[in-house]
């Protein structure tokens, strides 16, 4: 496949530089394998922690794919994200058992304390908040993975005693 | 892809659609089958000229031992297949399908522009959802659901409520275009088509070719300036040729009441129904008024006057002129270019006949190479030209080339937009004289280094169907090297100037002229470049006021392009036939019709006879 | 002779082009009444369907308020079958433009912001209707017989007409439903 633009497509204005010579070895370690390219997605979001459009015109232009479609691709899975995330990821679970175990009012401590609403990240890039939907720990409920630490039996007190132990 | 036929024997496959027995090719599709067997199936994501894709399911059949219903557009035939396609079962299946679409988005016929159903283009969703007694939604779709309209574009809009999703357009752009501009972003009832990475269509990659446009089954993208300006039915659709460049794509022009609402790319002709935004868009925006009666000028001004005026006057200043020169556009079709060499051969005695503009390299390094032949190339190499600017339609072929495994070397100074895309970049040498001034560095001649011819013939060496592309302004030397590359490689001109190549055929060329006198056989091109210098006498023959016309002594009225009759040579070397597609305003006469009857007021008759033994004598 | 079949018309959010449409039957109209009695249309005297209802109900227009919410209904109750009469009434038609936008912006912009108006004021009189957003005739009444078309063509106009007189179900094919 030819590339789709003559030239890697400029960053836009507001985008912080990204460095990227780590992509560059990412790239480099695919570049005989065909249909790679959500595996480069995936590790070029593990390197960066998200996606800026830098990567993905870096991508495009070298992986050989039209930008169009890494766009489709990293657009289409939830794990991708083009934004900045927060440095601490708090994942509180909303599904049935939590939900009547309490987990609207651990959701509503984070938004008061941290002033995020689900989705959002806080502007000092330190705290993302997700709502997710059962985490298959319901004996655990109201449970929140804090960091990839699953904290289960959460209170609103619990829930903010965890928030202070995040560095 | 339509199936090559081949003769070889090749076992045919016995299916049974409906309880007939037909016979196949393997490696079709059972709608392909069907389709060749007269037997219709519905379909709306298909297009014969895009692979398949099988997202919209109104092609679904009945296949004995299949599990469940099959999309005839991309199951493959195979020996014993038992179909079935006009079942009660498929008719509510294709109602529920069209329902399941139309319930998705804002499915508003009453002000779409294109609703109202023919057999031409227009609404196949709607086409479909008459066909199958839809008159009602079964489920009504979300109306406070806006769903965004893109008029980034210059030339045509998209409105994502028309949308169904097809991904013809993305389709199109990528293996007709080979632009690869669009894409499907998000996804569930977020889903959209998207360029690039999410900018709006006209900031984007997008070269404004159309071919999405023109693919499209809603009107999802829909056309500014034809939208609303008449169903298919009331257009005059008429086959022609597009005469922006040397080229000479095959258009279908509809035409309404004489005026030309829109161009359509012609599936069947070379250029597969590939267009370029300047023959499909640009030839329909706003000119300067039109010139419909001869003019002469008295006392300072331009005064309409009849033929038999005007006529009478040039032809008395040309009886009595010294030297009489003329400049003709190379948009002339063949016949005129025949009458005028003619004309002011003969009748004016004169050498004094140059093309405005325009320009061919020789025509003589190799065999020949067609526009079909582009997109197959394992090599193409472009010397000496711009094809992504100039001969738009080849750029975008070469990038076909491109996706398909072939290989690019371009050989030029500068920058073009094909430069990200070559596996080799070469510079040319400039070897004009140092002393040149900078008008004259712009014909400056290109010279190529010996390593450099080395490493372009050892690419072409190694290709299987090498094409060289190749324009003008290069040394002799080059040209000379270009002849000694293998015999398999095949070489295309890149031409500048519509007819330039019939031009070239009759002795003609740019070059600056001499005469007290000027006729300007404009045709219907405008100026463009450095205003002429005055002469004590000018003639203007143009379609259009411009610059020209408003300091000529005379103005004759002239054809523009979509009112022509004729021939013109195009860059492969191959005449087409025009055939206009408009009448012309009731005064205007073909440029060899006055140049005839100039010639018998002038004392000196040609007659049109005269004219077909010169043009066949070349 | 046979019983002729009663026939009531209204019209909502509609442009009354389906009745231009019914009445551009011309001289057929002659015919239609020997085997129709039309009791109540927008464009006679009287207007409202009898509360001893009739055999057809035929409205015009998309509901977009609650007047024409009742409009609907009163027209469902008081007769047998319900003909959905134009693309108003089937799809919810033109007026449906104004579903992209809240009924507040809508009221803001008609009777506040429009260039010619001066010392706007929403009316808010209670007994005036409420305005809510676009909906076809099918989402709040159940309908029988739907006519698409906008408008309808005479003579699909005509033929349903007719055929329901003559107690048969009206069936839309070709022409009569491809209106163009």
């Amino acid at each position: 496949m030819t590339n789709t633009l003559p030239q890697e497509k400029s960053a836009p204005a507001k985008e912080p530089p990204v460095d990227l010579a780590r992509l560059d070895r990412i790239l480099e370690e695919f570049k005989s394998a065909k249909g790679a390219l959500i595996p480069i997605l995936q590790r070029a979001q593990d390197a960066y922690g998200f996606l800026p459009r830098t990567v993905l015109n870096h991508i495009a232009y070298k992986a050989r794919v039209p930008l169009a479609d890494v766009y489709g691709v990293a657009t289409f899975y939830a794990q991708f994200h083009l934004e900045r995330r927060g440095r601490h990821l708090i994942r509180v679970c909303d599904g049935t058992a939590c939900h009547v175990r309490g987990a609207p009012r651990n959701i509503e401590v984070l938004e008061k304390n941290l002033g995020l609403v689900p989705g959002g990240t806080s502007a000092d890039y330190e705290y993302t908040v997700e709502v997710v939907y059962c985490l298959g720990s319901c004996g655990l409920a109201p449970v929140a993975v804090m960091d990839n630490q699953v904290c289960g039996r959460l209170t609103p007190e619990g829930l903010v005693r965890h928030l202070k132990t995040l560095a | 892809m339509p199936l090559e036929m081949t003769t070889s024997a090749v076992a045919m496959a016995n299916i049974v659609i409906n309880g007939r027995r037909i016979q196949t090719l393997p490696g079709q599709t059972v709608l392909q089958a069907a389709t060749a067997a007269g037997i219709k199936i519905p379909t709306l994501c298909h297009h014969p000229r895009l692979p398949a894709h099988g997202s919209c399911r109104l092609c679904l059949v009945e296949i004995e031992k299949q599990r469940a219903l099959q999309p005839a557009c991309t199951f493959p035939v195979s020996e014993g297949l038992v179909i079935r396609t006009d079942t009660e079962k498929l008719m509510v299946e294709r109602r529920f399908a069209l329902q399941m679409i139309l319930s998705e988005r804002s499915h508003y016929c009453m002000f779409c522009p294109a609703s109202g159903t023919c057999e031409n283009s227009d609404c196949e969703l709607q086409r479909l959802c008459y066909d199958h007694g839809l008159n009602c939604w079964e489920y009504t779709p979300h109306y406070e659901k806006r769903w965004p309209v893109d008029g980034t574009r210059q030339y045509f809009v998209m409105d994502h409520g028309r949308c169904i999703l097809c991904r013809r357009c993305i389709r199109a752009c990528s293996s007709i275009a080979a632009n690869h501009t669009l894409g499907v972003h998000q996804r569930g009832t977020h889903t959209l088509i998207g360029a690039d990475d999410d900018v709006p269509f006209g900031r984007s990659s997008c070269v404004s070719c159309g071919s999405c446009l023109q693919v499209c089954p809603t009107g999802a993208l829909s056309e500014r300036n034809s939208a609303f300006a008449g169903r298919s039915a009331d257009f005059k659709r008429t086959k022609a040729v597009c005469l922006g460049c040397a080229v000479g794509c095959g258009i279908e022009a509809l035409v309404r009441d004489n005026h030309l609402a829109r161009i359509e790319g012609d599936w069947e002709a070379a250029n597969g129904g590939l267009l370029c935004a300047a023959g499909r868009f640009e030839v329909l925006q706003p000119r300067p008024p039109r010139i419909r009666t001869p003019l002469v000028r008295e006392k300072g001004k331009l005064a309409a006057a009849s033929w038999d005026r005007a006529l009478d006057c040039v032809a008395q200043k040309f009886r009595k002129a010294e030297r009489v020169a003329c400049l003709a556009s190379p948009r002339l079709l063949n016949e005129s270019m025949a009458a005028l060499t003619l004309f002011f051969n003969e009748t004016m005695r004169t050498n004094e006949v140059a093309l405005l503009y325009g320009e061919a390299p020789p025509l003589d390094l190799g065999a020949p190479a067609g526009l079909a032949d582009v997109a197959d190339s394992d090599c193409i190499v472009v010397i000496g030209g711009n094809p992504m600017e100039h001969q738009r339609v080849v750029g975008y072929l070469t990038r076909r080339s491109l996706d398909h495994g072939g290989k690019l070397v371009l050989v030029h100074n500068g920058s073009t937009s094909l430069d990200g895309y070559a596996d080799l970049h070469l510079e040319l040498e400039d070897i004009s004289h140092p002393a040149a001034s900078p008008f004259e560095r712009l014909r400056a001649t290109y010279h190529l280094r010996a390593s450099s011819l080395t490493r372009l013939k050892h690419m072409v060496e190694t290709a299987e169907r090498p094409i060289v592309l190749y324009g003008s302004g290069l040394s002799t030397t080059v040209y000379v090297a270009m002849r000694t590359l293998p015999s398999r490689a095949r070489f295309l001109p890149l031409i500048a100037g519509t007819n330039t190549r019939g031009a070239v055929r009759l002795g003609l060329s740019a070059r600056p002229v001499n005469g007290e006198i000027l006729y300007l056989m404009a045709a219907d091109d405008l100026p463009d470049h450095a205003p002429l210098p005055t002469r004590q006498f000018t003639v203007v023959h143009a379609a259009y006021q411009s610059d020209w016309t408003d300091t000529a002594d005379v103005v004759f009225p002239a054809l523009m392009w979509a009112e022509k009759t004729g021939h013109v040579t195009n860059l492969e070397g191959k005449t087409l036939e025009v055939k206009p597609v408009m009448s012309a305003p009731a005064d205007v006469l073909p440029a060899w019709k006055v140049l005839l009857q100039l010639s018998e007021r002038v004392g000196r008759s040609l007659t049109y006879e005269d004219i077909c033994t010169f043009a066949g004598s070349r | 002779m046979n019983k002729k079949v009663t026939i009531a018309s209204d019209w909502l959010a509609g442009c009354a082009g389906c009745h231009m449409s019914l009445l551009d039957i011309d001289e057929r109209l002659v015919a239609l009444l020997q085997v129709a009695d039309l009791q109540a249309t927008p464009i006679t005297d009287l207007k409202q369907p009898p509360a001893s209802g009739v055999d057809v109900g035929i409205l015009e227009g998309a509901v977009n308020n609650t007047a024409g919410e009742e409009v609907a209904r009163r027209m469902r109750q008081r007769c047998k079958i319900l003909v959905a009469l134009g693309d108003c009434a089937v799809f919810g038609g033109v007026p449906t433009l104004r579903n992209g936008f809240s009924c507040e912006e809508s009221l803001r912009r008609a009777y506040l912001e429009t260039e010619s108006t001066a010392e706007g004021r929403i009316p808010d009189d209670p007994e005036l209707a409420q305005m809510k957003p676009v909906q076809p005739l099918g989402d709040v009444v159940d309908v029988d017989i739907y006519v698409p078309g906008c408008p309808p063509s005479p003579d699909a106009i005509f033929h349903v007409l007719t055929e329901l007189a003559a107690g048969r179900q009206p069936k839309l094919t070709g022409k009569l439903l491809d209106w163009h």
